[in-house]
């Protein structure tokens, strides 16, 4: 699962390329040879009968026709929206409609890769749709098109439309179980000799939690006072700012390279550290926030 | 977690939709039934009924090589109960009807669904090319109905089955004024492409031939040969001569065409003409019948000298044509003859043994001697077959002719008149000619349709409903089945247009489907659209979102439920305790 909805999500707009396009189905085919054997079949025998049939059969396609174009027309596709996520899991693309007047019923949305989702769609619903495509390899996830299309009524024809989705789904490379990690190896990984961080009873005071925090920190025992949330603040007059280093990982292949650094990342994220990244040709100097992590992270997975 | 889409594999491999399957094609075969040995109906009922438990009662459900076992039966046994003839004939319908039978067990994925479908359309037309009549037309139209609405519905599972019943009503209706446009414009030809033998499903009627016994085989048959519908009065009984056949050519015992038959429809000019119209029941000869009139004198030069020299005698005797015509008609009326449908076989001359031995014989018999008589003593005769009679219809002004009201009569040449007619029947049975076939045979040897049996009123009542029922379908015949190049001329003309070319008559089709295809297209009812049924929790939170914004509180676009609700719900204190909210 993307570690959390509300992070960091990439969203585009899409927009439409090309026209709608309409073709018969297969099975379209196969109406028409049917319907064409039957005139041909009332010419020869001069059967009024199966005039009146054929016709029928015929001007129903007729109409239905109609009803496809009805069906699909009005359909507007406001953006698709992505999460990262990591290798081995499923990315998710989520699609924005535009607000529908009427229903829209068996309409199949799938991107290049993705399975093919089709839902009837109600114009008082919420109207999102998600596709999934599993994310194999690190790196990005770029379906450029989505196709939109539908048989509906009768499954003769085929109306579709293709849209240019620009989303990209970065996938970061699998990070080595976290847990196994321990602060001693963040340490070996840092590019620099130098003594990191401080002992955390440098206890300095207290000061109102504002957002971005670490949570680790906050002193519960005065909110249960009632006093609001507060946070404990330390003498380290920084944060050890670690510098995680490509030369410095004992790792034989790139990819476990970039797993271990991955994993790095996660951990020191999660100890509320600043980080960085050394890569050959790329530095990134250190930082400590969502956002700070997830470029960190685009970099690993760019590589 | 809301419901999110339904995400679905392509092609699913899932058995479904089993008993609207069988539903669809039991509708779509099921007039073929009327048509065909009963034990076709039964090979689909039973297949049917199994497969319909199959799906019900979970019992196994027959695997390919048992499918393909049966469909191998059911083949077999089609080519070897039915007749030869294969394009348009009984072996086809019925081979359709066993596939109709086994299609609905071929069911594991959507491309299954769709095929039987598709051939769901092509099973009925065959059943519209071997029953014409206003019940069918009607039939027609809901089993177009009910097949659609298992397209629809084969095609969005997730609707509820009301939806597709309702769409496809709705296509339907639309559909009709499209039809109805199309088959009165669409260009008709006189032609086939290719001629194949007609699907005729009638009776055969007449042979090109006439031997002892070839009429009285037809008494046996109570279906329909014709229906002649009468602008004035009918005329009477006696007046009722139908002909069909005529035949020259006499071999001693059979009567038969020869070389000087001609093939077109003749336009008669007899004194009194009478205004008429044919509509006959189809079968495979390629005669067509007619009141009117027509063109011999051979007879084998061996044979028969009895009757030769009976001929000789009257010549001999009288001068004029008529008198020796009066003396024969004499003979049989003199001579102790008798009208019966199972005289005594006839020995190697047929016609001695008939005249002066037996006495005993149906029309056939007389009309053969007749002419032979005729012919030996020099006036050229010759023999014609058709029908005598007819049924009034109380609820039309038409007369059904039917098989056992085949006759065969003579005429022969008079100069000052030509072809005359000389019917020996009425001679020695006249109530065949004034009343009809059951009047002039003993009650033993009628046939069960013709005898009086008891409940004489019911049977009164039955009679009657089949004749307002028939008199119905006349009128369909006329209006609609008769439909034809000719009528569309004259409804084109009628209407005004001089749309002999074909772009004019073109353009107006498109222009009217164009009309009706522009009104389709601009008459959005959104109320007409299906309506989906919605997630309650969905429902109930909208109109939440509405109540608050009554109340003064908007959401905004960007904001889901959960911010919208901890946000601004939360907080909001009412203006005024409102009762209701």
């Amino acid at each position: 699962m993307p570690e959390n909805r509300k992070s960091i999500s990439a969203v585009s707009q899409v927009r439409k390329s090309g026209k709608i396009r309409i073709r018969p189905t297969r099975y379209g085919w196969i109406f028409l040879v049917v319907v064409f054997s039957m005139l041909a079949g009332s010419i020869n025998y001069n059967n009024n009968l199966g005039f009146l049939f054929t016709f029928l059969l015929a001007s129903m396609g007729f109409v239905s026709l109609i009803h496809s174009f009805r069906n699909f027309s009005d359909l507007r596709i406001e953006s698709v929206q992505t999460w990262p996520v990591f290798e081995g899991q499923t990315a998710m693309f989520q699609i924005h409609l535009g607000k529908i007047s009427a229903s829209h019923i068996g309409i199949r949305f799938r991107l290049a890769g993705s399975e093919t989702a089709e839902a009837d769609l109600n114009p008082k619903g919420r109207n999102r749709r998600t596709l999934s495509i599993p994310a194999y390899k690190r790196g990005v996830i770029k379906p450029s098109v989505l196709v939109v299309d539908s048989t509906y009524p009768f499954g003769i024809v085929r109306f579709s439309a293709e849209y240019d989705v620009s989303s990209v789904c970065f996938v970061y490379p699998k990070p080595v179980p976290v847990h196994q990690l321990t602060p001693q190896d963040l340490i070996q990984a840092h590019a620099k000799e130098e003594k990191l961080y401080a002992e955390p009873d440098d206890f300095k005071g207290l000061k109102s939690y504002q957002q971005g925090d670490p949570i680790q920190h906050i002193f519960w025992k005065a909110y249960s006072r009632g006093q609001g949330l507060m946070i404990k603040e330390f003498s380290a007059s920084e944060t050890p700012s670690l510098l995680f280093s490509w030369y410095k990982i004992k790792e034989d292949t790139t990819e476990k390279k970039l797993s271990l650094m991955c994993a790095m990342i996660l951990k020191a994220h999660g100890l509320n550290l600043k980080y960085g990244l050394k890569l050959p040709g790329r530095i990134i100097e250190p930082g400590m926030n969502e956002r700070h992590k997830h470029k960190c992270l685009e970099a690993l997975a760019l590589f | 977690m809301l419901r999110s889409a339904g995400i679905v594999l392509k092609n699913q491999e899932k058995r479904e939709h089993t008993p609207a399957v069988v539903l669809i094609m039991a509708t779509a075969a099921m007039p073929l039934f009327f048509r065909l040995p009963i034990w076709i109906a039964l090979w689909c009922l039973l297949l049917w009924g199994y497969t319909a438990l199959a799906h019900y009662k979970h019992w196994p459900w027959p695997n390919r090589v048992v499918r393909t076992g049966l469909t191998v039966t059911g083949c077999v046994l089609a080519l070897h109960f039915l007749e030869r003839s294969f394009v348009g004939g009984r072996t086809f319908l019925g081979l359709l009807c066993i596939m109709a039978g086994l299609k609905p067990l071929e069911n594991a994925c959507h491309r299954d669904r769709m095929m039987t479908l598709l051939l769901v359309y092509f099973t009925f037309i065959s059943s519209l090319f071997v029953i014409e009549n206003l019940l069918i037309t009607l039939y027609m139209f809901f089993a177009v109905f009910i097949t659609t609405a298992g397209l629809i519905h084969f095609n969005h599972s997730r609707m509820p089955a009301a939806h597709g019943l309702r769409l496809s009503a709705i296509i339907l209706a639309q559909a009709i004024p499209f039809m109805i446009i199309l088959f009165v414009f669409f260009p008709r030809s006189e032609g086939t492409f290719f001629s194949a033998s007609r699907s005729g499903q009638g009776s055969t009627g007449f042979s090109d031939s006439l031997a002892p016994g070839s009429v009285s085989t037809l008494v046996k048959s109570n279906s329909i040969a014709f229906r002649a519908e009468f602008k004035g009065d009918i005329p009477a009984a006696e007046n009722l001569y139908w002909r069909g056949l005529v035949l020259w050519d006499f071999d001693g015992r059979t009567w038969r065409k020869g070389r000087h038959y001609l093939n077109t429809l003749y336009r008669f000019s007899g004194r009194n003409r009478v205004d008429y119209d044919i509509f006959l029941e189809p079968h495979r000869k390629r005669y067509l019948l007619a009141i009117g009139l027509e063109q011999a004198l051979a007879i084998p030069e061996t044979g028969n000298p009895q009757s030769r020299a009976l001929a000789a005698h009257w010549r001999a005797q009288f001068d004029s044509e008529e008198s020796i015509i009066k003396q024969a008609i004499a003979y049989f009326q003199a001579n102790p003859f008798q009208y019966t449908l199972n005289p005594p076989l006839l020995s190697s001359n047929p016609v001695d043994a008939f005249l002066f031995e037996t006495r005993k014989g149906y029309c056939e018999h007389y009309a053969s001697a007749f002419a032979f008589l005729m012919r030996a003593a020099g006036i050229p005769a010759r023999i014609v077959v058709g029908y005598l009679g007819g049924e009034r219809n109380p609820y039309g002004n038409y007369l059904i002719v039917r098989q056992y009201q085949a006759h065969a009569w003579t005429e022969v040449f008079v100069a000052a008149k030509g072809w005359v007619r000389v019917d020996p029947t009425s001679a020695v049975a006249p109530e065949r000619v004034s009343t009809g076939v059951a009047e002039s045979l003993i009650a033993d040897e009628l046939p069960q349709f013709l005898q009086r049996g008891k409940f004489a009123g019911l049977r009164l009542y039955w009679e009657k409903t089949k004749y307002f029922w028939d008199s119905i379908n006349l009128r369909w015949n006329a209006w609609f089945m008769e439909f034809s190049r000719y009528e569309q001329l004259g409804l084109r003309m009628r209407l005004g247009r001089i749309a002999r070319s074909h772009l004019n008559q073109i353009v107006f089709a498109g222009a009217a489907l164009i009309a009706v295809a522009a009104s389709l297209v601009l008459f959005r009812s959104r109320r007409g659209r299906a309506i989906l049924r919605q997630d309650p929790v969905v429902a109930g939170y909208y109109l939440l979102c509405k109540k608050m914004e009554r109340a003064g509180v908007k959401r905004e676009a960007f904001q889901g439920p959960r911010d919208f609700v901890f946000r601004k719900v939360k907080r909001f204190k009412p203006a005024k305790a409102r009762p209701g909210d």
